[in-house]
């Protein structure tokens, strides 16, 4: 298993050096120039050129582009044009909160997930079946940024019942930084009180970023499932006098879950990605709203570290996965 | 199908069969309930609860999010700006004209204009306990002046700070100017590199040359004005609390917390407001601020503005000849796009100029819109029938106002392809250096004077001696035009130098067009009714006077 995982860090470290060289060339041949974003419209000509010296913008491309990797290693992104703030610190930044959201909705995907397949599953062509279909094809069909505007609707504006968005009540102080997780740092800092408010401003994003992922899981548990329903071993099992409970956790449901994590990890790359428009709507300070901040501004310095963030954290959750077999199923062997 | 399937489908529909009657009844139930929710019924209850809020605390929502507080380098809307730093005079209420104190408490001039003197308060302090005295302003402005790639190196027109300004004691600075400058008391109190910042802040934790302090103070600002911050979160809210040692005191009434929050949807700005959680929003949604115009709960600060948005003519390429350009003035139709459009949230401007500028008067030089006039203009500068032109708008700025013209000059035979660009590429075709043939014919743009005065809106603009890069970005010449903007440079507008403030608007709109002015922005803050003390300066974007508001008992 080492070399197995030493071949893949190896190779994921080529996948990383292409998207760096990508990323640069891309900015780099898209047109605008960030001097003059920085300046600003009123900016006089010199001072555009003396931040484009500043920038080392004015140096050969290849020079640029050894600034530009030296700097990754060491932890040295550049600096945004929009927030004016080093990437590294705006990624520390931001990054807890996409982090928090897309932890939470990966994990009620999952256990919903897994839980309305197995019970859709088992109750196949019942009424529990119908409503559980009916949910996944919503959750399939609809898009998130609509949902998002509904439920804002429906919860904020009409019942009044929860917050339309943000982390935090307004003027509601934010607890010390420890993790970056409000629910964490909330906990951490003893405040019970902020502990409830983060997680009530948590209900809605989560809930809406979480639909559409759990509603490929829910499919994919309840076609693997009516399949090894259907395996002998389970007859054999019943046949045994084995508890019906029994037999849908530790046989059927045990043995449906490597289909589970591969689709979890693909599930995570959805997640990532839905989290751009549910922060937006949600008004939560996370890296998808800095990512379309940096796209809307140009700000290329920005965007080429996020790409490789989110580029390596999609690479390590494949990993994880990848590991994950060996363990859920002893025949599987890593080569 | 296969059977299983037939059969699930069978169960589903039995297990999910909704008849009309159920389906009528349960959207009437839920439309209900929505209609008792949303305040609908809001001219009943013009008084809107705070509910559990602090009545102390002022909640500002906001489009766009200040991440920099350096006033050295922020090129953003100064709102993040003004409840923490001062100006050493700031423009009077809503006047253009009318500089009242507010760091210094008097100024005076020199007769011949050249040396402009400011008395400061004794005993101001920066909120990190420094003083600001005499020796601190003039090395805070001396920071704006000299910090490398400074966007506002040029503001003060002030080469020399070191000699140029001078300080007479503690509390007396005297400006030594290389000219006469009669309205210099209305430059410093621009909102663009004048504001004062904590020198030794700025010291003590400068990065080197390059940088003078300018990472820390973008978000540890340290002013003298009447609030610091308490907080901020980038991209979410900034937290200012009162100064209690701010020089202007805190007798009467105001707010002891603000917070402002970046909302970007306007639709979201305005659900907040309509329930209570926030005081004021800004720069809302045509259709959102004429619905909550209705609402009896709100108050709409609607004010001019000096913004003008206008439609950029390329002089240097097809667009040469003026008839052609003035063809393009006939044909877009300012009355329906006002009306329809923008419903009625903007006003016709008058010319190139901004209507309330000096010396422009009350005439309007608009071309109207006629479409005859348009083509006879066209065959007259004999235009080729079929001809192409392209225009260029950055994301979210002018697509509605570039597709009108479009369909207005098609009916003129006159196929106009839309470009729609990042802002940062627009900026890199706007003010670059390409050929004529390798940029577009029509630029999207909006702008406004620093000071009302013609001059100082119309060099960088208009000039043959201004660049694309200074802002000539219709590489615009005419010799007349430029030597009447010379004749400006440091005048007060009297009636001879209003009339030829009126020839350029005459030149620049009608003859020679420069551009084709589409609107001149009104600025609409709206806020819940008991907020008071509320008022826009045309000159100061989007910027509240947060100190002077208060909530009314």
């Amino acid at each position: 298993m080492l070399r197995f995982i030493l071949r893949r860090l190896v190779s994921t470290l080529f996948l990383l050096a292409g998207v760096m060289v990508m990323t640069f060339a891309l900015a780099r041949i898209l047109p605008g120039d960030p001097a003059r974003l920085i300046a600003g419209a009123r900016a006089g000509p010199g001072a555009v050129a003396a931040v484009r010296a500043q920038l080392g913008l004015d140096l050969p491309l290849a020079q640029q582009f050894v600034h530009y990797v030296s700097g990754i290693f060491h932890g040295d992104f550049g600096r945004s044009i929009i927030t004016r703030r080093p990437i590294s610190q705006d990624i520390l930044t931001f990054f807890p909160a996409t982090c928090e959201l897309v932890i939470l909705a990966s994990l009620i995907s999952l256990v919903g997930g897994v839980a309305l397949g197995a019970a859709s599953a088992v109750n196949s062509s019942g009424k529990t079946d119908a409503a559980v279909r009916v949910i996944s094809v919503f959750g399939l069909s609809v898009p998130d940024f609509w949902m998002a505007l509904i439920a804002q609707l429906i919860f904020f504006s009409v019942l009044g019942i929860l917050p339309f968005g943000g982390r935090l009540a307004t003027g509601v102080a934010m607890p010390p930084y420890v993790t970056g997780f409000l629910s964490v740092d909330s906990l951490l800092a003893g405040r019970l009180d902020l502990f409830a408010d983060a997680l009530r401003h948590m209900i809605l994003p989560v809930t809406v970023l979480a639909i559409p992922s759990m509603a490929v899981i829910i499919r994919v548990v309840r076609t693997t499932m009516l399949d090894v329903l259907s395996a002998d071993y389970i007859r054999t099992a019943r046949a045994k006098g084995i508890t019906p409970f029994k037999v849908y956790l530790r046989h059927a449901l045990a043995n449906s879950l490597l289909p589970i994590v591969t689709v979890f990890g693909l599930n995570m790359g959805l997640l990532i990605s839905g989290a751009v428009l549910v922060e937006l709507i949600f008004n939560l300070p996370g890296l998808g709203r800095y990512t379309a901040d940096a796209i809307s501004g140009s700000d290329y310095n920005a965007i080429m570290a996020i790409t490789l963030v989110v580029s390596a954290a999609y690479i390590v959750i494949n990993l994880v996965v990848d590991l994950s077999y060996v363990l859920l199923d002893p025949r599987v062997e890593l080569k | 199908m296969t059977g299983d399937d037939s059969k699930r489908s069978h169960a589903f529909n039995q297990a999910w069969h909704l008849t009309r009657r159920h389906f009528l009844a349960g959207t009437a139930a839920f439309g209900a309930a929505a209609i008792g929710r949303v305040p609908m019924s809001h001219a009943a209850t013009p008084d809107l609860p705070i509910g559990n809020r602090d009545p102390k605390t002022l909640v500002v929502v906001v489009d766009a999010t200040v991440e920099n507080l350096d006033p050295a380098t922020n090129v953003e809307w100064a709102y993040g700006l003004s409840p923490i730093y001062e100006t050493l005079t700031v423009l009077d209420g809503a006047e253009a004209l009318k500089v009242k104190p507010s760091l210094a408490k008097a100024f005076t001039s020199s007769d011949d204009k050249m040396i402009w003197t400011f008395e400061l308060p004794a005993g101001v302090k920066f909120h990190d306990g420094t003083d600001c005295d005499a020796n601190a302003v003039k090395a805070a402005i001396t920071r704006t002046i000299t910090r490398p790639g400074g966007t506002f190196a040029t503001s003060w027109q002030i080469d020399d700070p070191e000699k140029q300004i001078v300080v007479k004691n503690a509390t007396t600075l005297e400006f030594h100017l290389t000219e006469a400058r009669p309205f210099f008391d209305l430059e410093v109190s621009s909102q663009y590199g004048f504001w004062i910042a904590s020198p030794t802040a700025a010291q003590k934790n400068s990065k080197g040359a390059n940088d003078m302090g300018s990472e820390f103070l973008q978000s540890h600002p340290v002013g003298c004005g009447p609030y610091k911050m308490e907080s901020f979160n980038p991209g979410q809210d900034i937290t200012y609390v009162r100064f209690d040692e701010f020089h202007g005191g805190w007798d009467h009434p105001h707010f002891e917390r603000v917070i402002t929050k970046t909302i970007p949807v306007s639709a979201t700005r305005r659900q907040l407001l309509e329930a209570g959680e926030v005081d004021i929003a800004l720069r809302m949604e045509p259709q959102d601020t004429v619905e909550l115009r209705n609402d009896p709960r709100f108050v709409i600060q609607d004010t001019s503005t000096a913004t003008v948005q206008y439609v950029v003519f390329a002089t240097d390429g097809k667009l040469a000849d003026p008839r052609v350009r003035q063809a393009i003035c006939h044909a877009f139709d300012h009355d329906s796009y006002l009306r329809d459009v923008v419903l009625g949230t903007a006003d016709k401007p008058r010319s190139v100029f901004p209507s309330q500028m000096q010396g422009v008067g009350d005439e309007s030089y608009v071309l109207p819109f006629d479409l005859e006039k348009a083509k006879a203009l066209l065959a007259e500068a004999n235009f080729p029938a079929g001809s192409e032109l392209t225009v260029t708008y950055y994301s979210g700025f002018g697509d509605t106002e570039c597709q009108l013209l479009q369909g207005w000059l098609s009916e003129l035979g006159i196929t106009l392809h839309l470009q729609e660009k990042s802002f940062s590429a627009f900026l890199d075709e706007f003010f670059g250096d390409a050929p004529a043939d390798q940029r577009a014919d029509l630029f999207y743009f909006s702008w406004w004077p620093n000071v009302d005065h013609p001059y100082n809106y119309a060099w960088s603009l208009f000039s043959g001696a201004a660049t694309a890069a200074s802002g000539n970005a219709g590489r615009y010449a005419n010799d007349e035009v430029t030597k009447l903007i010379d004749e400006l440079r440091q005048k007060l507008i009297d009636t001879e130098q209003a009339q030829k403030v009126k020839r350029l608007a005459q030149i620049l709109t009608v003859e020679n067009p420069a551009w084709l002015p589409i609107q001149q922005e009104r600025m609409q803050f709206v806020a819940r009714r008991d907020i008071k003390g509320m008022v826009n300066n045309p000159i100061y974007v989007a910027t509240l006077d947060i100190y002077n508001l208060s909530r009314s008992a």
